[in-house]
């Protein structure tokens, strides 16, 4: 009976061990697995601000590349959005300067780079699918940093935030990103500006090549004897130059084209560090032209000295005389493609023409038509 | 019956009964415990790759950021390597095997390794009117 009521009592008391040990393991395990259960919660809280942290990312690249993509077509375009905003074009290209008149530089350049990057973040933020809920740009602007500085600051404007809610959870954060980016491009328009707008280099180098010529401005010539007319303008021109009218303006372009190669010289020798200057132009491209202004005269030869003869002695009535007084002007004028590449840096951009995305350097092109007279029709 | 020896199988029992207790309590508890353990590590690789990606979104190369160089490394396949993330890759997430994907390009890998945890999340392209957007992933061992 003894030894019974021991082994009852071992039981019991194993019993109230084992139910102590397991109280004791269960209550550690709860606990535990509450921690762990709000570290779980916790990490999942800290997924959701880094998915929230990702459409950011992708939002300021989205916006990145849209700067460049607005940037490599802008300045293709000349700094015009689309080419029909242009008021004068050549060869799909707008012209900056149309010899006196340089309203066609598009000064507002700024706002086709906004208008452009613009149309191309939206293109970039219905692509990007997410749960989150995505700003709206209705407004984008890019402005320089500062008047000396080669940074661009980009900013789209949202008034909605970008928010992401979950049961307990809510990220707002704003919708407005902004992105500073380095660029060349004020400098590059800058650059186009200051040469072909607000000074006419064309100009400045045709004059140089006519002045360069050297040719007669007036010269006069005499019919004594023969024939019985008076001498023609070409004639007049041949005798004061020792050239035709038609020699006279083939070396004139050619001088134009030699200096406006000079000045091509000249502008890489200033920029070139940055940028690639090159100044192109067809062969429709350079004209000239020889104005004649004459004035005939006729009069009787007393006494006749020298012309009564010709060669085979033949004697002609000496008695009247055949003159014709000339002023010549010369005149040249040039359309000329300006493309303007900085060399510095190459984008991923995508070309419509050739319909690929590859590294590419930004160009800046645009027609300058310049001239001492309006021999090109713009 | 022997006198003592009602005890002795009454002893027994009791054992068998404090074992059966003891296991009915220990195997579901390690069946949690072995669950939650996967789940942990699972927990802890996941953030251990978001946070790669997400700093590799924000770290830049050669003044170039490097989700941009990605991004250009698998749209435009030019020769420009990517093998400076290597050893960003190998300090995030302190494995000897991972692999960078972009779409199903493999732009990073490990030899011999099969990533087994993987996470991907969207990469923004250079500008292609047919294509904006494209998934990345990292995986891990």
């Amino acid at each position: 009976m003894k030894g019974v009521s021991t082994a009852l009592m071992v039981l019991l008391v194993a019993a109230l061990g084992v139910i102590t040990a397991l109280g004791m393991y269960f209550f550690i395990l709860t606990s535990n697995l509450e921690n762990l259960r709000r570290s779980i919660l916790e990490r999942g809280i800290v997924a959701e601000i880094n998915e929230v942290e990702f459409l950011k990312q992708n939002l300021h690249q989205a916006l990145d590349y849209s700067f460049y993509q607005s940037k490599y077509e802008v300045a293709g375009l000349g700094g015009y959005a689309k080419l029909s905003d242009a008021p004068t074009t050549h060869n799909n290209l707008p012209y900056w300067r149309a010899y006196g008149d340089t309203s066609p530089h598009p000064s507002s350049y700024n706002k086709s780079l906004s208008d452009k990057t613009l149309e191309i973040y939206n293109e970039y933020s219905d692509s990007i699918k997410t749960e989150i809920s995505k700003p709206e740009v209705t407004e984008l602007t890019v402005e320089r940093t500062a008047p000396d500085k080669d940074y661009a600051s980009v900013t789209a404007f949202s008034d909605k935030p970008i928010k992401l809610e979950k049961p307990n959870l809510t990220i707002e954060e704003t919708g407005t990103i902004n992105e500073i980016i380095q660029t060349n491009i004020f400098d590059q328009f800058d650059v186009g500006k200051d040469n072909f707008v607000d000074k006419d280099s064309i100009l400045e180098k045709i004059e140089y090549a006519i002045t360069c010529c050297n040719f007669a401005k007036e010269g006069s010539l005499t019919y004594h004897c023969e024939p019985e007319r008076y001498p023609t303008d070409e004639e007049v021109f041949k005798d004061a130059t020792g050239k035709t009218i038609e020699e006279a303006e083939d070396r004139m372009i050619s001088l134009i084209k030699e200096k406006i190669s000079d000045l091509e010289n000249e502008l890489n020798a200033i920029y070139g560090s940055e940028f690639d200057i090159h100044l192109t132009f067809t062969e429709d491209d350079i004209k000239s032209k020889v104005e004649t202004d004459c004035k005939t005269s006729t009069g009787d030869s007393d006494p006749c000295e020298t012309c009564c003869c010709d060669k085979l002695g033949r004697e002609y009535d000496c008695g009247t005389w055949y003159k014709t007084e000339c002023e010549f002007n010369y005149f040249g004028a040039a359309r000329v493609l300006v493309n303007i590449t900085d060399k510095t840096k190459t984008y991923a951009v995508y070309d419509d023409k050739i319909g690929n995305t590859d590294l590419r350097n930004i160009q800046l092109k645009f027609y300058v038509l310049s001239g001492t007279s309006e021999l090109i029709t713009p | 019956m022997v006198k003592g020896q009602g005890g002795i199988e009454l002893l027994m029992m009791g054992a068998i009964v404090v074992l059966i207790i003891f296991m009915a309590g220990l195997l579901p508890t390690a069946a949690v415990k072995y669950n939650l353990d996967k789940e942990a590590i699972f927990e802890y690789k996941y953030n251990k790759v978001q946070h790669t990606l997400l700093t590799l979104f924000s770290v830049t190369h050669d003044e170039k950021k490097v989700s941009e160089l990605i991004a250009e490394k698998f749209f435009i396949d030019k020769p420009s390597s990517v093998d400076f993330l290597k050893p960003i890759l190998d300090k995030q997430i302190e494995s000897k095997c991972y692999q960078l994907n972009v779409s199903n390009k493999i732009l990073l890998s490990v030899d011999d390794c099969n990533p087994s945890y993987w996470i991907n999340s969207t990469i923004v392209l250079p500008y292609n009117p047919n294509k904006l957007v494209e998934e990345i992933k990292v995986g891990i061992e």
